[in-house]
């Protein structure tokens, strides 16, 4: 699988939007794109196209989160389909970052 | 030619022959004197005056005596020979004798007997082509030896030549077991005393092995090579033997038919029969003789069999039930649930239940880890069916990585738990579960590490399998126990449940019951104290040692014969019996004892 990072800084607010899978196979572009982002205040992730995941794919997103908080920039992951959510909730990181960090997608 | 010699001769008148530097010399007869005789010896033509003679004839000192020696030439010998096998031939070799005869020197005497002395001049004219020709001859064509042809052809005496080498066989080799156990019932335990104090009761300990556990490895053997004769046969190397595994109970051979797995925990045995080895494990811990201190003390989580006695001093401990067909001799014998003992117990203490056992029950602390586990379970279940789950990762390196961020995530307090477990193992809280403790916690502390190692998933069912049956077995609930013996003499007899005497009875006996106490016989002097209710036939003794019988308020006393002297409470109410009264049936009506 694959997966494309579309990167946008504006206003001290930075957007990822990622497209296809967050898998074994690109956490490592995840983890790097987000540390190249600097000086900023806020961080969007956009999941709309993200449709796959798995639990490497989990385990980066936590480090990612918990890297955001340490550095106090506010973070909100959106448009987060269904079945992503559902896995994100199965394994507590809605429980742990709270759920207003994530939104899921409006119908 | 014969020439006459002038010699010193004896002074009798018989004839003389000799012989001297290869000449023979005669002394005629005088007058009624024996005439010399002479005859050829071996190897010898005698000729006299021309006539050759074979045997004895009489010579005179006119006669022309000539002895003529046969001289002789043997050519050089070989023969083939070869080892078993025909891995080997050898030559032997006998040079060629040049065999020439030397006529010994006689002394003066009437009878001569011509003797020569035979010179032996060995030689060998043998060549290369000789050799080669002989070996040939034999049907050697393999491994000929050039530098031995060499040393044959220079021989000069007689000699063995390894003349050709074929090529070994290979030997296989026979197929072996690995065993991953001690053969034999106990192993000796790793004693640990800075003071060298050897405690003989507890010196061995009973060989117990863990479900799932890999018991013993067949290793296949190996085919041997072939070899070569000096002759060009081939050597067929010896065959490998076999050993066939066959499982028995409480284990399984894997779809290779190589390893030998437990499906129960228990004591691993091993059956020979023929080239077929059958492997079981039994929970059931079978002692077919006395305890005593050759065995020691045994404690054991099953069940135990014991055929003989239980000695002095010696103590029986199972998590689960006793049965002993002897006797029980100034012993302890403790169980979690129920004791059988078809002999007499003499001086001995025996408990069954949660009482008897120290420490805690391990089964809540392992629920605990067990709801963990099923919450992990239920988790990977559910991702499973996730369209949004990928389980790349997993088909790569195992379902350890979601294992991982289970832990890290959602159950971050299991390993806890399970270090947790550890300790308090470790401060001997669990008592006699701590053994199973030390076990559980050797299967979860793949918990406490990198979770990568751990593969499939069939590896958390099985983790969870143990841990399901050890709480079952490790909970109160569980226990059932209650004791069943002959006749007791100055015992202590103490259960969570029942206890039956079914033989004579009961002699200074202390019985201490949570359930109902039946002794079919007599109870002759101590006490029974039973929360429920009492089966006596006869109680007590005349002028002997007092009975005492106890139950609480809502139990009763049956009794066939209740003898003057015995003291009976029911509930706070105490009475003691004043005469023999029969047909007892003691109990609280309105708060006052009532007899029938």
């Amino acid at each position: 699988m694959s997966m494309i990072i579309k990167s946008t800084v504006e206003n001290s607010i930075a957007k990822l939007v990622l497209e296809g899978a967050l898998d074994i196979s690109t956490v490592q572009i995840f983890k790097d794109e987000v540390k190249n982002i600097h000086k900023v205040t806020e961080l969007i992730i956009d999941f709309n196209e993200l449709s796959f995941i798995d639990s490497t794919g989990i385990g980066s997103l936590n480090q990612v989160l918990n890297m955001l908080n340490e550095v106090k920039t506010i973070f909100t992951i959106k448009n987060i389909s269904e079945d992503v959510y559902e896995v994100l909730e199965l394994l507590g990181l809605v429980e742990i970052f709270g759920k207003e960090i994530f939104e899921p997608k409006k119908h | 030619m014969l020439d006459k010699k002038n010699k010193n001769m004896n002074a009798n008148e018989d004839g003389m022959v000799w012989i001297e530097s290869q000449k023979v010399f005669v002394k005629n007869n005088k007058g009624t004197g024996i005439p010399p005789t002479i005859a050829p010896g071996k190897g010898i033509t005698l000729k006299v005056d021309g006539i050759i003679y074979n045997h004895i004839t009489i010579v005179d000192s006119n006669c022309n005596i000539e002895i003529i020696t046969n001289n002789e030439t043997i050519e050089p010998s070989f023969e083939v020979s070869f080892s078993e096998e025909k891995l080997y031939a050898y030559l032997e070799f006998k040079p060629g004798i040049n065999k020439s005869m030397k006529i010994k020197n006689h002394d003066p005497q009437n009878s001569l007997v011509i003797n020569l002395d035979e010179i032996r001049v060995p030689f060998n004219n043998t060549t290369r082509d000789k050799v080669i020709e002989v070996i040939s001859k034999s049907g050697v064509v393999v491994g000929i030896i050039e530098k031995a042809i060499d040393e044959v052809i220079k021989s000069t005496i007689e000699q063995k030549f390894l003349i050709a080498q074929g090529v070994e066989s290979v030997n296989s080799s026979d197929a072996y077991i690995e065993y991953f156990f001690d053969v034999g019932n106990y192993k000796k335990k790793n004693l640990e005393d800075p003071d060298d104090n050897i405690n003989y009761r507890d010196m061995w300990e009973i060989n117990y092995i863990e479900q799932n556990s890999i018991i013993a490895i067949k290793h296949n053997g190996i085919e041997g090579k072939k070899g070569i004769d000096v002759k060009g046969e081939d050597i067929e190397p010896i065959k490998p033997k076999d050993i066939r595994i066959i499982s028995g109970d409480g284990v399984v051979i894997d779809d290779t038919g190589l390893l030998v797995k437990t499906t129960t925990s228990g004591i691993p045995t091993m059956v020979y029969k023929g080239n077929d080895i059958q492997f079981n494990v039994l929970r059931i811990f079978k002692i077919k003789h006395d305890i005593d201190l050759s065995i020691g003390n045994i404690q054991y989580p099953y069940d135990i069999s014991i055929d003989g006695n239980v000695n002095e001093s010696m103590k029986v401990s199972s998590l689960d039930n006793v049965s002993i067909k002897g006797n029980v001799y100034f012993a302890t014998v403790t169980a979690l649930n129920d004791i059988s003992i078809k002999g007499n117990t003499i001086s001995s203490k025996i408990s069954s239940g949660p009482g008897s056992l120290s420490g805690t029950f391990l089964g809540g602390d392992l629920q605990d880890i067990l709801d963990g586990l099923n919450i992990m379970i239920m988790l990977i279940e559910q991702l499973k069916k996730n369209a949004a789950f990928m389980d790349s990762d997993i088909k790569r390196e195992g379902i350890g990585v979601l294992v991982k961020q289970i832990l890290n995530l959602k159950l971050k307090d299991l390993p806890q738990k399970i270090f947790n477990l550890f300790l308090d193992a470790k401060k001997d809280k669990f008592g006699v579960f701590n053994t199973i403790a030390f076990e559980i916690y050797e299967c979860l502390k793949v918990f406490l590490s990198d979770c990568t190692v751990i593969k499939s998933e069939d590896e958390v069912y099985k983790i969870k399998e143990i841990l399901v049956e050890n709480v079952k077995r490790c909970s109160p609930q569980a226990i059932r126990s209650s004791i069943t013996i002959n006749s007791s003499h100055n015992s202590e007899l103490c259960s969570d449940g029942s206890i039956r005497v079914i033989g004579k009875g009961c002699y200074n006996t202390k019985i201490f019951s949570k359930k109902e106490v039946i002794v079919n016989g007599s109870f002759v002097g101590g006490e029974i104290i039973s929360e429920r209710y009492i089966k006596l036939s006869k109680v007590g003794t005349h002028g002997g040692s007092k009975s005492y019988i106890q139950t609480n308020a809502n139990g009763s006393i049956i009794a066939e014969v209740i003898l003057e002297g015995t003291v009976i409470k029911i509930g706070e109410k105490i009475y003691e019996f004043k005469k023999t009264e029969r047909s007892i049936n003691a109990r609280l009506v309105n708060d006052e004892i009532v007899l029938r």
